[in-house]
């Protein structure tokens, strides 16, 4: 279609050049060109130029020039697609999807065949993760241009991508049999490895394996295509072609414990001896290989597993292997083989003390005598090995004698922390990360764990100063930390802030993971049209796949959760405004202590006067920076994204409504993390607030679904119970209805009364320490008169062996900080007092002396 | 048809100044002179007349589609009862909608669906 205000063909050519310009991102000259056309006096409003220059000036960072031009050029020539098309690249490039997409229909309304225009919808509904759409825009453009390559594969993907693999398959066999392949085709490589990944998911391994035996010559990815050989034949048990994919993988790589346990699937071997047998011969073979002398250990037993495990130790202890625990950690699933190892290296210990030897044999043998670091190792594995066991006493003796044996080995100040973080003192824990730290300050593994130790005790300025040893030079390290979405240390921030009530500084570092995630999403679109290029189409669904689940990572989950609750709690108690409060306290003060007030005022103006002067130098620095730093994106042809909205503390904890913002938290756990108990609980409790009583028991339904048992679910059951008695009064008859039936045929135990859920939820729970305290707090909560029956239920749950550091922790904020068992007498609390002192001696707030 | 693919030409770009003060960073420099810019491999023609199996393929189901929404669109349902929905289950008017229409109209269906989900 011709364009509706065409130029003639002189000003036509340099309009063609303008585009070119475009495309190759030389945008100066192409500024220089739109200036020839507008100076002419004729086209001074030609449209379709000004929306060009609009999108030129766009580029180089001009974005409000950018807007005027584009806007005014549309206003001239409403008819254009060349101008919609622009206007929806310039939403585009602001991450205005949804504005895009509809320019680019108007767009496609003036010349619905426009190939450019198809891609770039393309584009931005596969990022918008609308499938359907995608598909209906490929077969559009696979009509056009049958004849191009990425039409056949992104056809091919559209259907994929919606599980229609039969249909995708077909097309990437005719596309695959026109094409004519090259020698070392790389492309058509990663072509057939995807065409069989379609098979696969198909379900039609017997097909997917013969594409395989049929192809594999011009793939050249070996190692894929034997591991998939070998995976589908197991699966379709060919036993006899899988064992000999697997002993030649084995042969590549001795040392990959899947082709181990693979290959003993495929000969069928279950019993231990025989599977012992066949490591022991492998290890003959391959004597430098870990793991045939790893992996027997998980199935010897008794005598065997000790004359193995002894020669395991002693090897490793020799050798001084720090990761040694860790590697034999899921061996402590047994507790006989716990009993063996402990008895083992016990001996050990009084071995190489007197003897230097690791056992009597070792020295009667004529063995030379081990290193002397053999004990300090075997010390480091004592203190990790109580540790585990929660045995913090025997553990400290370990790592302290072993601090005396070597007292510059890193490795054994991190243990000695990390026991006291698992006794409950944060603070000593810190301290000796700290001690830790200061041996090596240019090891950015024990800095990070320092400041991650820091941030749990809540000392967040001091975790600050930490990494600020290794974050860049003249930006505050909170700020750089930031920008490198370094997420660990912006969720414990989060929950230090959290657990220090300052809520607004909590929300701050919530808003900005949730950044991270959005930005991660966004990253993808460049990955749209270069891996359908570079054909890795593998990773390309791979990485479509990941980006439409990313926010069930557990870093979402954990900034979200503490986001969630942080709201919560300001709508249940909303912060006054900090200048009223101060007035409301005025009216009842006497004089003189009205006098002192104002002395203590002045003094606190003059300083934070001299606060504010070094507040506002650092601003200026940082604006300083800012500004160098849009100077090098400007410099780089790439303007920085849309600037979002300062993050600002005070602003977030005074939000007008808390409950709407931490819904836009929950909404992607309630997609995503839908199978983990805690997203539907917060579910109940968000809406709960907002009286939404169909909301709340469809929560409850999939808790219900996921852990019925579960005590916190629970207490939810039984302040839904009382909730919808009276609901049920007031309902109209369509509540009614929805109600009654839910409840008859999704959740009967709703039918019963709420002393009656909690009756039998004991009475089936007695040896379950979190049961027994949920249950004590509903006790007290139905009847004052409850408080003894209470108290009794707690006090029996520090006689259970499953009472653990957290369940003490929640009984006693039950207890002593929420104040939920009502006012306790001095016997009483005395009483628990000892209770948890003596369970829990190392944390600190149960201290007698602290209570 | 002012279309974005045209013939290449030789622009001498005045970006060059700048390129010994990127030495230290050649990497990132050179992904910026990355453009989206490619030649598209032709097939041969053979394959055309074989892609139209797909395209029919293709408009079939696009048409399939739309006679279900048709079919849908048909149910008679009460835009009150929309409203009761949205503001019970803060679900979107379009998810509303939907459930209602696939429950002929039925609001207490239509409520028991969205719960089962």
């Amino acid at each position: 279609m011709p364009s509706s205000d065409p130029l003639p063909p002189k000003e036509n050519a340099i309009f063609r050049k303008i585009l070119k310009c475009y495309e190759m991102k030389q945008y100066k000259n192409g500024l220089k060109l739109s200036k020839q056309i507008l100076t002419n006096p004729k086209y001074t409003e030609h449209g379709e130029t000004l929306a060009m220059k609009g999108l030129t000036l766009n580029c180089l960072g001009r974005k409000e020039e950018a807007y005027d031009h584009v806007r005014r050029g549309l206003r001239n020539d409403l008819r254009s697609h060349v101008c919609w098309h622009v206007y929806g690249l310039l939403q585009r490039s602001d991450k205005k999807y949804d504005e895009a997409i509809k320019c680019y229909r108007n767009a496609l309304k003036w010349e619905k065949d426009n190939i450019q225009i198809l891609r770039d919808l393309s584009l931005l509904q596969i990022q918008m993760g609308d499938l359907e759409g995608y598909r209906e825009t490929r077969h559009q453009l696979f009509k056009l241009r049958p004849s191009q390559h990425a039409s056949w594969i992104g056809f091919a993907m559209s259907y994929h991508l919606l599980n229609d693999f039969e249909m995708a398959n077909s097309i990437l066999e005719t596309f695959r049999t026109s094409q004519s392949v090259e020698s070392f085709d790389y492309k058509h490589s990663e072509f057939l490895l995807y065409q069989n990944q379609v098979i696969q998911e198909s379900g039609d391994l017997d097909k997917a394996f013969k594409h395989l035996e049929e192809h594999q010559g011009q793939i050249l990815d070996k190692i894929a295509v034997k591991e998939t050989m070998g995976k589908i034949s197991l699966k379709l048990k060919y036993f006899d072609k899988t064992v000999s994919i697997f002993m030649d993988l084995i042969r590549r790589n001795p040392d990959n414990s899947e082709y181990f346990k693979l290959y003993l699937e495929a000969r069928q071997i279950t019993d231990a001896e025989s599977i012992i047998n066949f490591y022991n011969e492998m290890s003959k073979e391959y004597p430098s290989s870990l793991c045939v002398k790893r992996l027997p250990l998980d199935v010897a037993t008794g005598n065997v597993f000790e004359e193995l495990i002894t020669e395991y130790l002693k090897r490793n202890l020799r050798k001084g292997v720090p990761p040694l625990f860790v590697n034999i950690r899921s061996l402590y699933r047994d507790s006989q083989k716990v009993a063996t190892i402990e008895k083992l290296t016990l001996e050990f210990v009084a071995n190489l003390n007197s003897t230097g030897h690791f056992t009597k044999d070792d020295s009667s043998n004529g063995i030379p005598q081990e290193p002397a670091s053999a004990l300090l190792w075997t010390y480091y594995y004592l203190a990790q090995h109580y540790d585990y066991l929660k045995n913090t006493v025997k553990a400290l003796e370990y790592v302290n004698l072993a601090i005396e044996h070597t007292p510059t080995l890193i490795e054994l100040f991190v243990i000695k922390g990390k026991i006291y973080k698992h006794a409950g003192d944060v603070e000593e824990a810190y301290k000796w990360l700290d001690e830790a730290q200061s041996l090596d300050t240019a090891d950015r593994y024990i800095n990070s764990k320092c400041a991650k130790y820091m941030l749990r005790a809540n000392k967040i300025k001091e975790a600050e100063e930490m990494c600020a040893k290794f974050t860049r030079d003249g930006v505050s390290a909170m700020e750089n930390l930031n920008e490198m979405q370094c997420m660990w240390f912006q969720t414990e921030s989060a929950m230090a802030y959290q657990r220090m009530n300052q809520l607004g500084e909590a929300l701050k570092k919530c808003h900005e993971i949730e950044r991270h995630f959005s930005e991660i999403i966004e990253d993808q679109f460049d990955f749209h049209t270069y891996c359908v290029r570079k054909m890795t189409l593998r990773s390309y669904v791979d990485l479509l796949r990941l980006e439409t689940r990313l926010r069930d990572h557990p870093f979402y989950f954990k900034a979200a959760k503490c986001a969630i609750e942080v709201y919560i709690k300001l709508f249940d108690e909303p912060l006054k405004e900090s200048s009223t409060a101060e007035e409301a306290n005025l009216e009842n003060l006497s004089p003189a202590e009205l006098k002192k007030m104002r002395n203590k005022q002045r003094k606190a103006k003059k300083k934070a006067e001299v606060e504010s002067a070094q507040a506002a130098k650092a601003e200026k620095k940082k604006e300083q920076y800012n500004k160098s730093k849009q100077q090098q994106n400007q410099d780089n042809g790439d303007p920085e994204a849309p600037l979002l909205d300062e993050l600002i503390p005070e602003k977030l904890e005074r939000t007008e409504d808390p409950l709407g913002k931490a819904i836009e938290f929950l909404k992607p756990l309630q997609l995503l993390s839908k199978n983990l108990i805690e997203t539907h609980l917060m579910t109940f409790e968000v809406y709960s607030r907002k009286n939404k009583i169909l909301i709340m028991l469809k929560a409850l339904k999939k808790a219900y679904a996921i852990d019925p048992e579960s005590a916190a679910l629970h207490k939810c059951l039984i302040k839904f119970t009382k909730l919808l008695e009276q609901t049920l009064k007031d309902a109209d008859e369509i509540m009614k209805q929805v109600l009654l039936h839910e409840i008859t045929n999704e959740l009967p135990i709703l039918q019963k009364k709420p002393v009656e859920i909690n009756e039998d939820f004991l009475s089936r729970h007695k040896h379950r320490a979190d049961a027994l305290i949920a249950a004590a707090e509903i006790y007290y909560d139905q009847s004052d008169d409850n408080q003894s029956k209470a108290i009794d239920l707690l006090k029996s749950a520090f006689k259970l062996g499953d009472m653990s550091l957290e369940h003490a922790l929640l009984a006693y904020n039950l207890l002593f900080v929420e104040g939920k068992l009502g006012e306790l007498n001095q016997e009483v609390k005395l009483e628990f007092k000892k209770l948890f002192n003596d369970k829990y001696p190392f944390v600190p707030c149960f201290k007698l002396e602290s209570l | 048809m002012a279309s974005v693919e045209v013939e290449v030409e030789e622009l001498n770009g005045d970006d060059q100044q700048d390129k010994k003060q990127k030495k230290h960073n050649s990497g990132a420099a050179d992904l910026e002179r990355v453009t989206d810019f490619q030649e598209e491999a032709e097939l041969s023609n053979a394959i055309a007349n074989a892609a139209q199996l797909f395209v029919e393929k293709g408009n079939r189901e696009a048409e399939a589609k739309l006679a279900k929404e048709v079919e849908l669109q048909k149910i008679h349902i009460k835009k009150a009862d929309i409203d009761r929905i949205v503001l019970e289950l803060e679900v979107t008017t379009s998810i509303a909608e939907k459930a209602l229409r696939e429950n002929k109209g039925d609001i207490v269906e239509a409520l028991k669906f969205l719960l089962r989900d």
